[in-house]
């Protein structure tokens, strides 16, 4: 039986800062085998250790097109996530995972897709960005909008950049509160979708955020004429195990580690009432 | 099968049974508490053991203070050590104890004298642990064990025992469809019946049938042992309506139906005299629920990270009725407000557990309420809602 609670050293092979307090770790894991051999889906996450600090979930923000290593952004933000971001190029973390669903590959094939992300929430679904555009072909027209509080919380600078240049594809970026350098729109994110021209058929949305952002950002694209079975949010819980047993993250009867991260508009409706979970 | 083995064989038995299992027994501490211990094989220890055994007979029969998943998912557990001089420098180690070190776990675990209840709380968490992903502790500590189950004739608590309305207890009956390996039953001071319900039983008996006298083709003894299952029922004094309170928290489930008002307003009035201790949850036999922390030799500050590092990971015990439970980093915490958590913890028995599983998660041993300080507990909830239903 596997001891699915072991994690496995993984070195840090470079770092990219972000923001202010946000870092892009490309990490490989030190056992050769096991860089190779390692593979996971669009969406899923893993359980990142600092030894003697402990242990916190990641979503895995690379792509699974791209292989070899793998790609955690993180904001300093906890005891984990601050300590990560005091380490080095050659510093060691410890992995286990991956873990979670992903996003379904299936449904999305074919259609347009639109991602709403705010902050640090576009670090989930860049994964899927990129795993779509490594396969261009299989999908329609891809919207992205994002959101962020000032131009300083801006994360992937340069990506966002490319990826308004893929054709087929529309990039619209906005900050609630904009500096004197800031000539692209001011508001929150739902304030991107008239300019987008969003449309509910044949789309697929993909959101992340804040949770205050999600249920805004999802309720207001039932208004532009997405069902909930097309609109597909990833959600994040406190977590300890990853493998649906610690119990923190359940919602009703479901695991956000194991049953999500992702979910339907739909699912996520039939969410017990009494789980506040935006 | 039928059998019968007498009072004076108990302790003869237990003996000759610790060479070949890890054998754990309720056993009575100084302050008269009863706890769940491993005996010793040396039978110079065992002896001091055995005086104190409380098995389920007239003169003795007391719940265990811990259920029993402490013996296969302890309070405290070290789940590896690891050991590092940088994050730089390749080296550190990280071991896991389980299955490698601890050789007791090479003999399976036989449970002489378990309760029903806490025989079927076994088996919720045995395959709760095993649903998805393996959990390796649990798993590893439980492979092959064994369980001597024995029956209440008297409720060990009479104020908190419902075990009778759960369908768990006082004693099982294979006619009523419950599945049991060996179940003692006391017959009288000088000694129990013992009924074996599987193959695995029946093996058991005859491992070791120098202490067993076959009854099976008695009629008498049958009809005794049923009129004692009888009598063990008519002596449970606390009665619930476990089914109404399935179908009031399955129709709760659906927002807008009558049942959602008069939950919220029974939450509202647990949140408001819980003090949020957790004590209910550590006291029950299902609760699986754990959080993990490193323990490390010095403390350590996340920025100044100190080399070489050595500690452990270790997973203990949590409670879902503790607000920190659910927060996250970013401050943000789904179960915040405390009727919430109240909630939680009677719809994950209740409701949620009904739904996956296709049973409930309560086993209605009464721990809860025995270890409420402000006496609130599964049964007077049920009782809560039962009773106000209005339909």
């Amino acid at each position: 039986m596997k001891n699915e609670y072991i994690p496995y050293p993984a070195e840090i092979v470079s770092i990219r800062k972000e923001t202010y307090d946000v870092k892009t770790y490309k990490l490989r894991f030190s056992d050769p085998k096991l860089a190779e051999s390692f593979s996971y889906k669009q969406g899923q996450f893993v359980q990142v250790s600092v030894l003697g600090t402990g242990e916190a979930p990641i979503s895995i923000t690379s792509s699974p097109t791209r292989k070899g290593f793998l790609e955690l952004t993180m904001r300093a933000t906890g005891r984990i996530t601050n300590a990560i971001y005091g380490m080095h190029t050659g510093d060691t973390v410890f992995i286990r995972g991956p873990y979670g669903n992903s996003f379904p590959f299936k449904e999305l094939k074919g259609r347009d897709i639109a991602f709403v992300a705010g902050g640090i929430g576009l670090a989930p679904v860049r994964s899927l960005i990129n795993f779509i555009f490594d396969n261009r072909h299989l999908f329609g027209h891809i919207t992205i909008l994002y959101g962020a509080k000032t131009p300083k919380d801006i994360c992937f600078k340069d990506e966002i950049k490319q990826w308004a240049g893929i054709r087929d594809t529309s990039v619209y970026v906005t900050v609630d509160r904009a500096d004197e350098t800031w000539r692209e729109n001011i508001g929150v994110v739902t304030s991107l979708y008239p300019k987008a021209g969003l449309k509910g058929d044949n789309s697929t949305a993909v959101l992340c955020g804040p949770p205050v952002m999600i249920k805004f950002a999802a309720r207001e694209l039932l208004n532009y004429g997405f069902v909930s079975d097309n609109i597909i949010v990833t959600l994040e819980r406190y977590m300890k195990c990853g493998i649906g047993k610690c119990g923190h993250c359940n919602i009703g009867g479901l695991y956000v580690c194991t049953d999500g991260p992702v979910f339907t508009w739909k699912q996520v409706g039939e969410f017990p009432e009494i789980e506040n979970v935006f | 099968m039928l059998y019968f083995i007498e009072q004076t064989n108990i302790k003869n038995l237990i003996i000759d049974l610790v060479k070949r299992w890890n054998v754990v027994a309720p056993i009575e501490q100084d302050g008269k508490d009863v706890l769940l211990e491993k005996l010793p094989e040396s039978s110079e220890k065992l002896e001091k053991y055995l005086g104190r055994i409380s098995l389920n007979s007239k003169t003795a029969n007391k719940q265990t203070l811990i259920p029993p998943k402490e013996i296969f998912f302890p309070q405290s557990e070290l789940m590896f050590t690891y050991s590092t001089h940088s994050t730089a420098k390749k080296e550190f180690k990280i071991e896991s104890p389980a299955s490698t070190t601890d050789t007791d776990t090479a003999k399976p675990v036989l449970f002489f004298g378990i309760k029903p209840c806490d025989y079927y709380a076994l088996n919720i968490t045995g395959s709760f642990f095993k649903n998805g992903f393996e959990d390796f502790y649990y798993l590893s500590k439980s492979k092959n064990y064994l369980a001597l189950i024995f029956g209440c004739i008297t409720p060990p608590e009479p104020e908190s025992c419902f075990c009778s309305s759960a369908g768990t207890g006082p004693v099982l009956s294979k006619e009523k469809g419950q599945d049991f390996d060996i179940q003692f039953i006391e017959e009288n001071a000088g000694g129990y019946f013992v009924e074996t319900g599987t193959d695995r039983g029946d093996e058991f008996i005859k491992a070791n049938s120098r202490y067993f006298k076959d009854l099976s083709d008695r009629k008498s003894s049958v009809k005794r042992l049923k009129d004692i299952k009888e009598r063990a029922f008519k002596n449970i004094e606390l009665s619930v309506d476990f089914e109404k309170a399935l179908t009031i928290m399955e129709e709760g489930a659906r927002s807008g139906d009558t049942s959602t008002g008069l939950l919220n307003s029974v939450y509202g009035k647990i949140a408001d005299r819980c003090i949020y201790c957790g004590s209910c949850l550590y006291a029950c036999p299902t609760c699986t629920c754990f959080n993990i922390y490193d323990s490390t030799e010095s403390t350590v500050v996340a920025s100044e990270r100190t080399f070489p590092l050595n500690g452990e990971r270790v997973r203990v015990w949590d409670a879902c009725v503790f607000s920190g439970y659910t927060r996250e980093a970013s401050g943000h915490n789904p179960r915040g407000e405390s009727y919430t958590r109240a909630a939680r913890r009677y719809e994950h028995k209740l409701k949620y557990d009904p739904a996956v599983y296709g049973r409930s998660s309560c086993t209605g041993c009464g721990r809860c309420l025995t270890a409420c300080p402000v006496n609130i507990g599964m049964s007077t909830f049920i009782r809560e809602i039962t009773e106000n239903h209005e339909k």
